[in-house]
């Protein structure tokens, strides 16, 4: 599954990265890496950009950046869970 | 002298800090990006010079951009004596990834924990002792806003300027260090000396760095190199099970940084949003989020008309009064007229506007100190996308609104070489705040006040729209090509202490008040010579006749009118003015106008004073002067008006801003181009507004 075909307030964990070197190096700096958890805050019209958050970090991309991004969605339950059962779960992934 | 480089991720708080530490004024917003070039500071604290380098905000050190470059460049080959890596306390990990790769060029290094404040708030606590022992570094927590640390960090950069020894702190995982050991312990044999510790030299190889292989390239000892530094890549491939250097780097380093904050941060609170959450419900919601965004912009022009025009009135008065003053206090004389019609004329039409500026830059700096100009970009972004820009395109086409010079080098963000240029070529199209007083003064004329805010925002909003369209165009035809990837951090929301708004709008106004002062000043001079002379003795002898032998006051009257007229039309500006006419004729212009436009091709602020000294000249003296706009009312009418604001709105932006889009754009020849290109749609689309509004009318 890629990060793009997520929705809003859904999370998912990132299996790989597939983009070119220099994009991939960005993605790297702010966090974006394999086994990151990455959590959908919004998107906007007709999903052409997207708003995601892992750790502390909000960041925008484009759907077609989105699409370069494998990701492994956590629990069908947190499908519909609210934006603070998520942050709970991220913040434990520092323990 | 102590000499510092400045380095930290984007939005860390990096300028603020200085301006803090050196009592400097550096901009300071909050986005990533607003330092783009090297910003020097120097002062004296304890006995010791210093001299700090603000460097562009990195993610890391690679080129990705052209300010990262600035960055990367300066790192590697600039002479500098400690490298100050500035770090925001509650993003600590994701910072600490530059830190790792600050560590590995093996310089002296201070760590700042700015944001300290905001740390505390979010229940973040770092034990930068320890943390420093895990680095090798000495570690301040500091807090630009609030001034903490200050003394600190000085102390802590005089305490390491002054260490002798320069241990390497870095340690990457056992298999790394291994290779890492197997290169330096040859070069070591070898004797090799290098301006880095032998340890940073063979992180560089490792790494693929290709200025540490041009080095060697040419020396014989690489024949030897070459096999020991394969063996060390072979070896890593294996283990890590990739041949993407990259990736092995990244996560070295991902992993000494989690290492690092798992070691020394406790997290007292969950990470909590709700503030930026709340907001970003509204602001960033995908269908009332740019409506939103338009009802600010249109607010913002409103107020910048409605509250900017009453001290206006007063400003006006004000004037016209001195000029009264001036001219009975020293006669009617040829000195008299310099003062008042020149001097004072031409800077009383550029002070004029001084609320309106101060409205306009305010609302600018709310857009970029509190986080909402990120937003914006990602709500833009598919909009923009569909004509061929770039999300980040906004910054600098809304900092255009403020001054384009600013909004030239803002471009730099952008990393794909088309893209800048395509951005570049259509900032002009963003009007600037020097443009604002044209438009006041016009649409005040013109239009009744209550439309006034509205057709300001108007003029604004189809400048900018234009030249979205023109984008759109360049990209189908000049700048065809790929799109580069939009990926940008969202920054949390911060309310802006007074103190930074104050900062940064004052000195937006000093700097306007300052022009008005000195180049506004020496223009309206010159302009006023440059109407005066030459000088028609046998005409005015002819004049003084005829008046002498007029019959009643009222013949007097015409005859003073026409001969002042007269001169006008015949002094240096008025054949300026005649030669260019024919080309401005089918826009509806007088020469008077056009001599405005080509004088506003050195600062737009001196079209306003032009008409001023222009306008003022040609009026019967016995009366009391009038305000411009009764003058412009008078002089001009409503079709050459909208067709006047038509092509300000898009012609050649001042001598600044086209030297700096010179140097940005990389020539002379871009700057031909754009001359070529914003005169021909400014005069295709001022003679179409000129034919329309008289049909109409």
């Amino acid at each position: 599954m890629k990060l793009n075909q997520l929705e809003k307030g859904q999370s998912a964990i990132v299996v790989i990265v597939e983009a070119n070197k220099e994009l991939k190096n960005r993605f790297n700096s702010f966090g974006l890496v394999k086994g990151a958890q990455i959590y959908i805050e919004g998107h906007s019209l007709a999903k052409k950009t997207l708003e995601v958050r892992i750790n502390n970090t909000r960041i925008a991309l484009r759907a077609s950046e989105a699409e370069k991004i494998a990701i492994k969605p956590i629990l069908e339950t947190m499908d519909k869970a609210s934006p603070q059962e998520a942050t709970n779960l991220e913040s434990n992934a520092y323990d | 002298m102590i000499k510092i480089a400045l380095v930290g991720q984007p939005n860390v708080g990096k300028s603020a800090l200085i301006n803090s530490v050196g009592n400097a004024r550096l901009k300071v917003g909050n986005f990533s990006g607003v330092t783009v070039k090297k910003e020097v500071v120097r002062f004296s604290r304890d006995g010791y010079d210093f001299e700090i380098t603000d460097l562009p905000g990195s993610y890391s050190l690679t080129d990705y951009t052209i300010e990262e470059r600035v960055t990367k460049n300066y790192l590697d080959d600039a002479d500098y004596d400690l490298i100050l890596n500035v770090v925001d306390s509650t993003n600590i990990e994701r910072n600490l990834y530059l830190t790792t790769e600050l560590l590995a060029l093996n310089k002296k290094l201070v760590v700042a924990l700015n944001m300290t404040d905001e740390a505390i708030k979010e229940g973040v606590c770092i034990d930068e002792q320890q943390l420093g022992k895990l680095l090798g570094v000495e570690c301040v927590k500091t807090s630009a806003v609030e001034k903490t640390g200050i003394d600190d960090i000085i102390h802590a950069m005089i305490a390491s300027y002054n260490r002798k020894t320069n241990p390497f702190h870095l340690q990457f995982s056992e298999v790394f260090e291994e290779e890492i050991e197997h290169i330096v312990s040859f070069l070591k044999e070898k004797k090799v000396q290098c301006k880095i510790s032998l340890k940073a030299l063979a992180i560089k190889l490792l790494r693929e760095d290709r200025n540490a292989y041009l080095r060697f390239r040419e020396e014989p000892i690489w024949i030897e190199l070459q096999p020991i530094v394969n063996e060390g890549f072979q070896h890593l491939y294996l283990h890590y099970d990739t041949k993407d250097l990259d990736d092995i780097f990244n996560d070295e380093k991902a992993a000494l940084a989690k290492g690092a904050v798992a070691e020394t941060v406790q997290f007292k609170k969950q990470l909590k949003h709700g503030f930026t959450d709340k907001i970003d419900a509204l602001l960033m919601h995908q269908f009332v989020g740019l409506p939103i965004f338009l009802f600010l912009m249109w607010g913002l022009f409103q107020l910048t008309f409605e509250v900017g025009s009453i001290p206006m009135e007063w400003i006006d008065a004000f004037f016209v009064m001195l000029i009264d003053a001036t001219k009975s206090f020293l006669g009617d004389s040829e000195f008299s007229s310099v003062i008042a019609d020149g001097a004072i004329a031409g800077v009383g039409a550029v002070v004029l506007f001084l609320p309106n500026i101060i409205i306009l830059f305010l609302g600018i700096a709310l857009l970029e100190t509190t986080g909402y100009m990120s937003r914006v970009a990602f709500l833009l972004d598919g909009f923009f996308h569909k004509f061929g820009l770039h999300g980040k395109s906004f910054i600098p086409l809304v900092t255009g609104f403020g001054c384009s010079v600013p909004a030239y080098m803002a471009a730099r963000t952008l990393k794909n070489d088309r893209d800048r240029l395509l951005t570049l070529f259509i900032i002009g199209f963003m009007s600037c705040g020097a443009r604002l007083p044209i438009y006041v003064l016009f649409v005040g004329a013109f239009f009744a006040e209550h439309h006034a805010g509205n057709i300001l925002f108007l003029i604004y909003i189809s400048g900018a729209l234009l030249g979205i369209l023109v984008a759109k165009v360049l990209k189908m035809t000049a700048f065809k090509g790929d799109d580069e990837p939009f990926v940008m951090e969202m920054p949390k929301y911060r309310l802006p202490s007074l103190q930074l708004i104050w900062h940064t709008v004052s000195a937006q106004a000093m700097m306007y008040l300052k022009k008005a002062g000195t180049f506004i000043l020496l223009a309206s001079v010159l302009i006023w010579f440059a109407s005066n002379y030459p000088k028609q003795p046998e005409v005015e002898q002819d004049y003084q006749v005829k008046i002498e032998q007029a019959s009643n006051n009222e013949a007097i009257q015409a005859l003073n009118n026409e001969l002042a007229l007269y001169k006008l039309e015949n002094s240096y500006l008025g054949m300026i003015g005649h030669a260019s006419e024919p080309f401005f004729a089918p826009l509806g212009y007088d020469w008077r106008m056009a001599v405005a436009l080509e004088t506003g091709l050195a600062a737009k602020e001196v079209v306003v004073a032009t008409l001023g000294v222009l306008y003022g000249l040609g009026e019967d003296n016995t009366e009391q002067s009038e305000g411009l706009v009764e003058k412009i009312q008078a002089n001009v009418s409503l079709a050459s008006g909208i067709s006047f604001i038509v092509f300000v709105m898009i012609y050649l932006p001042c001598l600044a801003a086209s030297m700096v889009f010179m140097r940005e754009a990389g020539g002379w020849k871009y700057l031909g181009y754009l001359f070529v290109f914003t005169t021909v749609i400014a005069w295709v689309l001022s003679f179409l507004a000129f034919t329309l509004t008289q049909a109409i009318t």
